[in-house]
């Protein structure tokens, strides 16, 4: 796992052709899901988004990561199936000023009439291809007992 | 340039009260970030040469014109945490009790900084552009209009006629000093503030709501030396001392209005508590939509010594019975009331211990939201020029158990704080635990 976003990964990131999930837990610990289109790395190296619900369960939980220390994950499903996530902490959070209101009038000027509760900075921890394949390599490299005999019959 | 702090009477004073780190420790589920933006707010700030180098009045709110405080030098208004708390200081810098934080830059941040400890990364408030402009008759716009991170905030009348009559003012109160001080218009024209408002509207994303407040207005028969009471708490006689007031306001209101498409438009006033009839006329003939009197202490015995003009004129059951009526009328969540959190504890009339000062006051608190009323409270900034200069506020501690208590009390009733949440006022810590 590496710590900087490498091109690739930024690449993916910045591609609208990419579906973008951020998962938070809840103060309960339940896991919550939601589909950030807006998520895409700035120039610093630091992911970014857009939360355009300011009372939102994710919001909530984001901030309760940046309180509390905790982290959140990215999940990024490229068109062709394949995926990566992204496990990052929480760092600040724009609620007005020059960014957010550049963000804001970037919102408004997509033709949909949306609001914008925060623009949220996350600083990546770590990040790993987590797709179909590249896991099951993995896998089977590493635990070589766990596999189904009839695949390796030859009856 | 430095900013200095004040002397502190008693150089021991950490030894006499729990320092920020055990009282988050008491409190884990606490936020960090919002127990350091109330100790900023009770110990106040002073800045390092650094970091006021930084200050770009170009970029930065620098200056103020309000009701408590009026400054135009190149100190930063206030201050913005990570996580998009205010740390709302009206450039206040200290009281005499407790060494204030420090605010200092590394040339790339500023940090909030205590006993060498870099606590908290901090942005100063940027400055609307509408800041620079004049209106018409003019004024500088910056002194018609103040900005909040998503507010801005109209004093139409900034002195309040309780001053007027001796003795009448509120105890915690500076707005009287602060206007022999800077001897300023004490009120705004109504054309001024249209207009203000109209040019701060063209700057998108910079404002979910319009917030009105002011000094009481009071039509007192001349010579009058003291308020007479009102025949009954929910007294609708005329003439009404309150009608001027009232009438202030229905015109600001209703000329903001021809600003928006919609009847109604995210806004807040904090005024005299109106009558019934009076409340009425505000809801139906202006886009407010929330409303906010003030009882400033949740006590009887302490209202009638701490605020003498609103107890005369009103009385503190008065003042809840006019409130209850508002949130009939402006509906549930709309109507809350502020207190000067930690005023009960005043000398010598005050509580004699925290412990007291909290179970009272939040008994209080629970009375006025089954009444439809949530109690929002700001951190007791002992001002310089109020009748309590010079008092010393309570501990964190007691901070953070009254935010905490006030938070539970509004989650239990499923109360929303929309109309004083973290980004349009930034002062109440209370409200600051709602977010999450
Ligand atoms: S009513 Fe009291 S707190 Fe409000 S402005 Fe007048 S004296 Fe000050």
């Amino acid at each position: 796992m590496e710590t900087t976003l490498n091109r690739e990964i930024i690449e993916l990131v910045n591609s609208p052709g990419t579906i973008k999930i951020l998962g938070t837990v809840d103060a309960d610990g339940a896991p919550r899901l939601a589909v950030k289109e807006s998520l895409r790395v700035n120039g610093q190296g630091l992911l970014e988004y857009d939360e355009l619900i300011e009372t939102s369960e994710t919001n909530r939980n984001v901030l309760r990561a940046l309180w509390f220390g905790g982290t959140v994950r990215a999940l990024l499903v490229t068109p062709g199936g394949n995926s990566h996530w992204i496990l990052a902490r929480p760092v600040k959070t724009l609620v007005s000023g020059e960014l957010f209101r550049k963000r804001y009038e970037a919102i408004r000027a997509s033709g949909r009439d949306l609001d914008l509760g925060a623009v949220w900075i996350l600083e990546p921890i770590s990040f790993f291809e987590n797709g179909l394949e590249k896991r099951r390599l993995e896998e089977e490299a590493k635990h070589p007992l766990l596999r189904h005999l009839d695949r390796l019959a030859v009856v | 340039m430095t900013t200095k702090p004040a002397q502190v009477n008693n150089p021991s004073w950490r030894a006499l009260e729990p320092s920020l780190s055990e009282v988050g420790r008491k409190y884990p589920n606490f936020p960090p970030a919002v127990l350091l933006k109330t100790d900023v707010q009770r110990r106040g700030v002073t800045y390092s040469p650094e970091a006021l180098a930084q200050v770009d009045p170009a970029r930065h709110m620098t200056t103020i014109r309000s009701n408590y405080y009026d400054s135009d030098r190149p100190i930063p208004i206030s201050l913005t945490l990570n996580d998009g708390t205010s740390v709302y200081l009206e450039g206040f810098l200290a009281d005499s009790h407790r060494e204030p934080y420090l605010v200092d830059h590394d040339g790339q941040n500023a940090y909030l900084v205590d006993q060498g400890q870099a606590l908290g990364q901090v942005t100063y408030w940027e400055k609307p552009a509408f800041y620079d402009k004049r209106t018409k008759s003019g004024k500088p716009m910056w002194q018609i209009v103040s900005a909040r991170p998503q507010r801005h905030t109209i004093h139409p009348k900034q002195y309040c006629d309780f001053w007027k009559l001796k003795g009448q003012g509120c105890k915690f109160c500076a707005m009287d000093a602060n206007y022999r001080k800077n001897r300023k218009d004490p009120r705004l024209s109504i054309p001024d503030i249209v207009e203000t408002i109209a040019e701060a509207l063209k700057e998108p994303g910079s404002s979910q709501s319009l917030f009105l407040t002011g000094g009481s207005l009071l039509t007192l028969p001349p010579n009058q030396k003291s308020p007479e009471p009102l025949s009954g708490a929910l007294s609708e006689a005329l003439p009404d001392p309150l009608e001027g007031e009232l009438e202030l306001y229905l015109g600001i209101l209703k000329a903001l209005g021809a600003l928006f498409k919609s009847p109604k438009f995210p806004s807040q006033l904090i005024a005299t508590a109106f009558n019934g009839k009076q409340l009425k006329r505000l809801y139906d003939e202006t886009g407010l939509m929330s409303y906010t009197a003030d009882l400033e202490v949740l006590n009887e015995r302490l209202f009638d010594w701490i605020c003498p003009g609103k107890s005369k004129l009103i009385g503190y059951r008065g003042w809840k019975e006019r409130l209850y009526r508002a949130a009939e009328i402006f509906g549930p969540g709309n109507v809350n009331t502020g207190i000067v959190g930690g005023v009960e504890l005043a000398r010598p009339k005050g509580f004699a211990t925290e412990g007291e000062a909290l179970g009272a006051t939040l008994a209080e608190a629970k009375e006025l939201i089954e009444n439809g009323v949530w109690v929002v409270s700001c951190v007791w900034r002992v001002l310089e020029g109020s009748v309590f200069f010079g008092q010393k506020t309570p501990s964190l501690d007691y901070y953070a158990a009254l935010s905490l208590g006030l938070n539970k009390l509004r989650q239990e009733a499923n109360f929303s704080v929309d109309l004083d949440n973290y980004r349009r006022c930034g002062n109440h810590p209370d409200t600051d635990l709602a977010r999450a």
